[in-house]
């Protein structure tokens, strides 16, 4: 398409034409990003109805659109294992600035004593078989080493355990970076018990290390609100201090990860223009959820080809886990404002409930997941959406799970 | 004391995204999104918080730009990365490597888009509209539209050459 668009010099916006009479690219994108007045839009609107080469165009910049859209939310979708997982719901910064929950331990340091318990209990049993059956000798060679494994695995269990501190520390010295911020997290009496705490656990060498970057930076340094006993260096105490807000950066983060706010302005207005997006929300809280990890379960993002424009039939949805109860909700399924009746189908086990209505405002699917064990097996999930004469379906390859607030 | 709080649950999230999404490194993503509010908390109150907000992280990743080795150390590690890790995964071995390439793909086509099409882009998918991201870059705001669609046509287009690109390496293989 030729062009012959002139950038504004001033803050109104209006549609640009082509020598040829069309709309510009350029506006074309603007129209799409709801970003003319009601005047101009409508009369983009009119000229599209009529001409069938910018309607074509019409179609292809949606088809840019969403393409791109799904591009840049890839950069988000990092391989398992490579990142810190979410935030499990124990960790969660609690709302209204109320005290942090006691953190409960997880389960890879949890495993490590099992499995000592393990040893220990394997191993008297063996003992008190073997004693008797065959004897003391054999009995006490086996006690031995059962001792010996249970040595090595508390030392591997301290190993872990001084790692995870050094990380801590090391994660502190980030947050420190911007303690004002910190200090300023609504955590009250909550911040001191916890700045107290923390300060305590802090290393000496992280403190100076914090108070080097707290120095660095370019902000006047302010009067820490935290009560921290005195013999704790000041840095220390904006460290510990921080601590509230660690928490929350790392909730941040994890959402981060997904592509998407929590429901906060972030994504809005990209998302209008999007693809449609699916996203696995776990149920209620429950033993599994303390324990979910993002690589459990995972956002359902749109194929790049799927658009309005571009109707495959099928919508594929990975293993979304394999021990969660929860619902699959679509949000801005791609008809809204028309009647719409929606088909689940479903290969492999017959477990998944689907249902959708409000069709005059947004189309939400919500599939049940009844069990934990139920979906299992989730191969493929095919969802049709007839709306007047058209079916729309989406592709989806991959799922990010959102962890439920407390 | 209320307006950071403030500032900073609403707009965090998503300048750390925008940041990461643009710097491909976490910690340089969080270390650029606290400097960002540190400033801010120096000028509030802030007429237009969210164009102001996204203008400082904006010109922080324009400075550290300039320091062009530090990306290329990132692109370094982050192809080390997709090869250390592809053993190490729990998920079944063929899926995480797909989206690792994805994600490769996607980080090599942004990084090819030019600085100004990719800045607007990456806002413009955080949200902030054509007079913010106008303000942002320092764009007139008629000239958004134009930018925004040329950095999407040609994110896109690099993206289906790599594709493309590999589907036929894999077609050579095969045969």
């Amino acid at each position: 398409m030729s062009h012959n668009e002139n950038d504004h010099v001033d803050d109104v916006l209006r549609v640009q034409w082509t020598p040829d009479g069309h709309v510009g690219e350029g506006s074309l994108h603007t129209w799409l990003d709801d970003a003319f007045d009601a005047h101009e839009a409508a009369r983009i609107m009119a000229h599209v109805v009529e001409c069938a080469v910018c309607t074509a165009a019409v179609a292809e910049a949606r088809g840019l659109m969403a393409g791109s859209s799904r591009i840049v939310r890839a950069l988000d979708d990092l391989p398992a294992q490579v990142i810190p997982t979410g935030t499990p719901p124990s960790r969660v910064m609690p709302r209204d600035g109320a005290a942090p929950r006691l953190r409960t331990v997880v389960w890879w340091k949890r495993s490590v004593w099992q499995a000592a318990a393990m040893v220990l209990i394997a191993g008297g049993a063996t003992a008190v078989w073997v004693r008797g059956t065959n004897g003391r000798v054999l009995a006490t060679a086996t006690a031995d080493r059962v001792i010996s494994d249970q040595a090595q695995v508390a030392g591997e269990a301290e190993t872990i355990n001084e790692e995870t501190q050094r990380a801590r520390v090391s994660e502190r010295r980030v947050d420190a970076v911007t303690p004002r911020v910190a200090e300023r997290a609504p955590a009250g009496t909550a911040a001191t018990t916890t700045a107290a705490t923390t300060a305590a656990t802090t290393t000496a060498d992280a403190a100076e290390k914090a108070a080097s970057k707290a120095s660095v930076s370019p902000a006047p340094t302010p009067t820490p609100r935290a009560t921290v006993a005195g013999a704790v260096p000041a840095a220390a105490a904006s460290v510990a201090s921080a601590e509230p807000a660690t928490e929350a950066l790392k909730r941040s983060m994890s959402d981060a990860l997904a592509g998407r706010g929590a429901g906060g302005s972030a994504s809005t207005g990209a998302d209008a223009n999007a693809a449609p997006i699916m996203t696995a929300r776990m149920g209620a809280r429950s033993a599994y959820t303390a324990e979910a990890r993002a690589s459990d379960c995972m956002a359902l993002l749109p194929d790049a080809g799927a658009t309005n424009q571009q109707l495959p039939t099928q919508l594929r949805g990975t293993p979304i886990g394999t021990r969660a109860p929860g619902m699959l909700v679509v949000h801005d399924w791609p008809t809204r404002g028309a009647e719409t009746s929606l088909i689940l189908k479903q290969k492999g086990p017959d477990v998944l409930q689907g249902s959708a209505d409000s069709p005059d405002e947004e189309l939400t699917l919500r599939l049940q997941f009844p069990s934990r064990s139920a979906i299992t097996g989730l191969p493929q999930v095919t969802i049709t959406t007839r709306s007047a004469n058209r079916t729309v379906t989406v592709t989806v390859q991959s799922a990010v799970c959102k962890y439920p607030m407390p | 004391m209320d307006d950071i709080d403030r500032l900073f649950r609403e707009y965090h999230l998503p300048i750390v995204r925008y940041l990461w999404r643009r710097l491909g490194d976490r910690d340089l993503a969080e270390e650029f999104a606290q400097e960002t509010f540190v400033r801010a908390l120096r000028h509030l109150p802030l007429a237009n918080e969210r164009a102001w907000l996204f203008a400082v992280a904006t010109n922080l990743v324009r400075d550290e730009a300039r320091r062009t080795s530090r990306q290329r150390h990132h692109l370094s590690l982050l192809r080390d990365e997709l090869t250390a890790t592809a053993a190490e995964v729990q998920e079944p071995e063929a899926t995480s490597l797909e989206r690792m390439q994805e994600q490769a793909f996607a980080r090599r086509a942004v990084e090819t888009l030019a600085e100004k099409d990719r800045m607007a882009l990456l806002l413009r998918e955080e949200g902030l509209d054509y007079h913010e991201i106008a303000s942002a870059l320092g764009l007139s705001v008629g000239s958004v539209g134009t930018t925004l669609s040329r950095a999407r046509r040609r994110l896109v287009e690099i993206h289906e050459t790599m594709v493309r690109a590999r589907d036929a390496r894999g077609g050579a293989d095969v045969a």
